[in-house]
């Protein structure tokens, strides 16, 4: 029985790995990368293994999937689209998923969302047999209720304006994940603007972003609802991921 | 032809970066084409123009703006209608075609980088946006990817025929046997279908991937940053990755720069901050530092300040002007 996989994406630079990893700490689950490396700990999925290992499950043999992918018209035709390398992402998560529950950093959002259109178009390519029975059982997986997506945010307008169309355009996905979680990253603590503001401009000013920051991060978890988790930002912290991890147990 | 990519980590700044830049060559007298190769395309936000059209042209000074952000569908028609005359519209209409439109990724890079050789005959200068950090790289191996995939070798595998001389040795035999077991006839034949139209229009499609080849080769890239430790270590390393196959981005621009914090954090106490002091120095320490490891990795870096929303591309592209002639110069 496969275990559920929280699927983590969103705009470049908001800290998806570091929260992925975090995520991964509090809950109890693997980090999963696709990757050609990783963390250490993680679960590196390398894409060329991946694509191997698929190839002679569908395949029935080693040696087939070996000579197949061997073909330099065959990696012509593979290496163009990431259709295939979604494919091959996902069906080797499966495999994975059945040991332990996983965490699975994506790659960014407009990547992140053709990786899950990619699969109902393949299977109409598919046509029949063997090769479409494959694709629609990996989509069946992916709608299994236990899994989720985690979109994670940072604060600033424009990070949340590209939020706001993930959010949509993943729950309007044909193989939509059953759960959505958020997490707004780097939220500073709220603090009072400091009493000489007048002497010190620039930590006023940084102050008051600060503040806005807090309030729009707050904002947007009451207009996203329950599901929206607040992360501090640790300026400078050393161990980034546990204490990042211990905030999203608690 | 000049060409500038602008590569970095997500969140940086690129695409601002990269309106500047290409509003600054426009203001010097140039005609610049701008394009993002990201599928989140977000280029014409970064102009603060409304994207409801894929193509906008305007005046800018005395040179000219080409801004060309075509979803994946309108390129690939494009493509299809300059390369293979009637049989454009049969072809966009098949099953693998479909791919392109409803999966983008990979595909909405290679689609642009075909159609980009129509658009560079009248202007002077391209600018071309990237999505995050390792898709920069994936981009410059592109054109390779694309002309094997024109070579020919393709449409002999799915159609199995002896004409390509494919079915030569033992291995291609192997393959042949292993597409007919595995996948059913119609698949093979729609895949089949799409390469035979693409056959047609194999000659300007090779073309265009040569041409999309050479100015990726000749490309000056800028590498943009934002003073965070994911973002510094990004541009690190793709410094380093780009220093290796012979692209030597040789200019740095670090965003959001808090001069002013710098200079200030000397007079800090904890008194006159309050509980705010240690959070404010651990953020100017880190800044401080973040600056000086990015710094030891150009030979020039521009910092770009901290600016408001309102005023702030104009404000990248005025930061910009000075710099332009330097980097020419480093670039040779």
């Amino acid at each position: 029985m496969s275990q559920g996989v929280t699927f983590v994406t969103g705009k470049g630079g908001v800290g998806k790995s570091t929260v992925a990893a975090a995520l991964a700490r509090a809950s109890g689950a693997r980090l999963a990368v696709f990757a050609h490396t990783g963390p250490s700990g993680a679960l590196v999925l390398r894409p060329a293994e991946c694509r191997q290992a698929v190839a002679a499950r569908l395949f029935g043999s080693r040696r087939l999937a070996r000579a197949f992918l061997g073909s330099e018209p065959v990696r012509a035709l593979l290496d163009v689209s990431d259709a295939v390398t979604a494919l091959v992402a996902f069906a080797e998560l499966e495999r994975a998923a059945e040991g332990a529950p996983l965490v699975f950093d994506m790659p960014a959002t407009g990547h992140a969302l053709s990786w899950f259109r990619s699969l109902p178009v393949l299977e109409g390519l598919a046509g029949g047999g063997r090769l479409k029975a494959f694709v629609a059982s990996v989509r069946r997986w992916i709608r299994a209720p236990q899994h989720r997506l985690a979109i994670v945010t940072t604060a600033e307008s424009f990070v949340l304006s590209e939020t706001r169309e993930l959010i949509e355009a993943a729950r309007s996905l044909p193989d939509a994940l059953a759960d959505q979680a958020l997490i707004v990253n780097r939220v500073p603590p709220a603090r009072s603007a400091p009493a000489s503001a007048s002497s010190f401009p620039e930590a006023h000013a940084r102050l008051n972003d600060w503040n806005m920051l807090r309030t729009q991060a707050e904002a947007f978890r009451d207009e996203a609802g329950a599901s929206t988790h607040l992360l501090v930002d640790r300026i400078g912290a050393r161990n980034l991921v546990a204490a990042m991890a211990e905030e999203l147990a608690a | 032809m000049k060409v500038t990519v602008i590569a970095g980590t997500g969140g940086a700044g690129k695409t601002t970066t990269s309106a500047a830049l290409a509003l600054a060559h426009a203001r010097a007298g140039e005609r610049v084409l701008a394009l993002t190769l990201d599928p989140a395309r977000r280029l014409f936000d970064a102009f603060e123009r409304d994207a409801s059209e894929s193509f906008l042209r305007w005046r800018e000074g005395s040179g000219e703006v080409h801004l060309w952000m075509p979803t994946t569908e309108d390129a690939l028609a494009e493509v299809a209608h300059a390369t293979m005359g009637e049989r454009a519209v049969p072809f966009l209409n098949g099953a693998v075609a479909q791919l392109f439109t409803a999966a983008p990724a990979g595909l909405h890079e290679i689609v642009l980088l075909l159609a980009l050789h129509r658009r560079t005959r009248d202007v002077d200068h391209i600018v071309i946006d990237t999505a995050p950090s390792a898709h920069a790289l994936a981009a410059f191996d592109l054109p390779a990817r694309m002309l094997s995939l024109f070579d020919g070798r393709v449409l002999g595998m799915l159609e199995g025929s002896a004409r390509g001389g494919f079915l030569s040795s033992m291995a291609e035999r192997l393959v042949r046997s292993v597409l007919e077991r595995f996948f059913p006839a119609d698949a093979l034949q729609a895949a089949a279908d799409f390469y035979r139209a693409l056959g047609v229009a194999r000659r300007p499609l090779q073309r265009a991937s040569e041409h999309a080849s050479r100015l990726l080769a000749s490309a000056r890239v800028l590498i943009v940053a934002a003073p965070t430790e994911a973002s510094v270590r990004g541009a690190r390393q793709l410094r380093r990755e780009l220093d290796a196959r012979g692209l030597n981005p040789a200019l740095g621009v670090m965003n959001r720069v808090r001069e002013g914090l710098l200079e200030e954090q000397r007079h800090w106490t904890p008194e006159a901050l309050d509980d705010a002091y240690a959070a404010l120095t651990a953020y100017a320490t880190q800044h401080a530092t973040l600056l000086e490891r990015f710094e030891g990795s150009f030979e020039q870096v521009l910092r770009v300040p901290h600016l408001p929303a309102p005023g702030r591309l104009e404000a990248i592209r005025e930061l910009l002007e000075p710099v332009l002639d330097a980097r020419h110069r480093l670039a040779g």
